[in-house]
């Protein structure tokens, strides 16, 4: 596993009549994430993501929210399922390019 | 009580709302109306989380930067003044732990305030789980030791009540290795050792040495005594008379006797002595050269030791592992055999007996150790 600097914060549009939300992504992976929001997003629904990894911009990454259990403080820990097979490349792509058993350049 | 939050905020109108919020909360917060004023509490305040309002100068980007150089690892949060989660996100990526969404409400701040709480410090718990994932293990642990104990204590209480023992209670460890002649005489214990060259006075209560007489122009291989001689049998068969002081004063000594003598007593009249090897008992005279009256075989198995009283002759018998008792009149008769328990030591040598009191005294060498022991006469 790697890690990276920092939780990646990111914005999360839930829907184009709210306005955007925000967390920090736990967990990343080419298949899926784990945001944590003070937001509650309800399992099932539909999100689209953006935030800045390995150097890179990922802008409205689609994923589907799986679960969405309440922390004791009150923040929602969101398993998210990225749908697009596109974007799941480019993920993978840059998981590859930041880890430590990648071949160097 | 929680530790207190410190809020940035210049508006005297937001202070009065954040303060009734905060309260809400169960925070105690304390106040400061711009970043100085703020950075200037912050040693004596110790704030667990800042709470930045947004709006005001600095901007909380600012403010951000300044109190993360004073703070690194204080968690601080933006109060934004509107729903920006661009700004947000910009302000998060600057360090902030997260940002408050207006309405700051009570409901909207309470994640917030409990997650930078948790922040801050190291958690230090009784970790339960883990108490309950190794509970199973440690009962095991705890079973496994109790059976062994159980099955330990019932093994050494098996042996020790089951397995012969190898030492009589009536005995004592000699502090040196090779006895070769016992003699009981005025509540002491005559010991002759070969190796030492030396007769020692043992207390016949306990054993202990009361004196010890060096001998070195003998390698004393019998031993016996008369109420007023000493008579100390050598590796060339010639035994010598010796006064009972304190040096064991020599008197006289035999002709080399044959055949040479390990075992040598005094029955009140005669002397007997006994070549172990040959298994030769002889009767002998009681003048200064122990000339030879008769000689008989001895009628046991294996010659060990021999002594005798003023009735009997006795004689400890490896090969029978017992007490031979034979008549004074015909030595070759055995009046009775009594096995003795001593014997269950595998590693046992008996290399002397004297008869006193009722008591028949065993002196030997048994595996690395040299031991005296006694036993009730056999009827």
């Amino acid at each position: 596993m790697n890690r990276n600097d920092l939780l990646i914060p990111a914005i999360v549009r839930a829907s184009p009549e709210r306005p955007e939300l925000w967390g920090r992504l736990a967990s990343l992976s080419p298949q899926e994430a784990e945001l944590i929001t003070q937001f509650a997003l309800p399992a099932g629904r539909v999100v689209t993501l953006s935030f800045e990894f390995a150097g890179e911009k990922f802008e409205d990454v689609r994923a589907r929210v799986t679960r969405a259990p309440r922390d004791p403080d009150g923040y929602y820990a969101c398993a998210l399922a990225f749908l697009d097979a596109g974007q799941r490349d480019g993920l993978r792509a840059a998981v590859l390019r930041v880890s430590p058993f990648s071949p160097p350049r | 009580m929680p530790p207190p939050v410190q809020i940035i905020c210049a508006s005297e109108k937001d202070r009065t709302f954040l303060r009734g919020v905060f309260a809400a909360l169960g925070a105690e917060a304390v106040f400061s109306a711009d970043l100085n004023d703020a950075l200037a509490v912050l040693e004596k305040t110790r704030p667990a989380a800042v709470f930045v309002a947004d709006g005001e100068e600095p901007p909380p980007e600012v403010q951000l930067r300044e109190l993360k150089r004073v703070a690194p690892f204080l968690p601080v949060v933006p109060l934004l003044k509107r729903r920006d989660a661009g700004r947000a996100v910009e302000l998060m990526k600057a360090g902030a732990l997260d940002c408050a969404q207006a309405p700051w409400t009570e409901e909207a701040l309470r994640p917030l305030y409990r997650k930078a709480l948790r922040l801050t410090g190291t958690a230090v718990t009784l970790d339960s789980n883990a108490l309950r994932s190794r509970r199973r293990s440690l009962a095991l642990a705890l079973a496994a030791f109790f059976a062994f104990a159980g099955f330990a204590g019932g093994f050494y209480y098996g042996f020790r009540r089951f397995s012969p023992k190898a030492l009589q209670p009536h005995s004592f460890l000699l502090p040196y290795a090779h006895p070769t002649g016992i003699v009981i005489r005025d509540g002491s214990a005559l010991i002759s050792d070969w190796y030492s060259q030396a007769v020692y006075e043992h207390n016949l209560k306990n054993f202990g040495i009361r004196r010890v007489t060096s001998l070195p122009e003998t390698t004393p291989v019998a031993m016996t005594a008369t109420p007023d001689f000493l008579w100390l049998a050598g590796t060339d068969g010639v035994l010598q008379k010796r006064l009972l002081d304190a040096r064991y004063t020599p008197v006289t000594k035999t002709p080399p006797l044959s055949p040479r003598p390990d075992s040598v007593c005094y029955d009140g009249l005669y002397y007997w002595t006994a070549d172990s090897r040959t298994g030769r008992i002889v009767k002998r005279m009681p003048n200064d050269s122990l000339t030879e009256l008769k000689s008989f075989a001895y009628p046991g198995g294996k010659l060990s030791a021999l002594t005798c009283d003023k009735r009997f002759l006795w004689a400890a018998d490896g090969s029978l592992k017992s007490v031979l008792k034979m008549s004074l009149d015909d030595p070759e008769r055995v009046l009775s055999r009594t096995e003795l328990k001593a014997y269950s030591s595998r590693t046992l040598k008996i290399t002397a007996m004297a008869a006193s009191g009722g008591k028949l005294w065993f002196a030997g060498e048994d595996g690395d150790r040299a031991l005296v022991f006694f036993e009730n006469e056999p009827k």
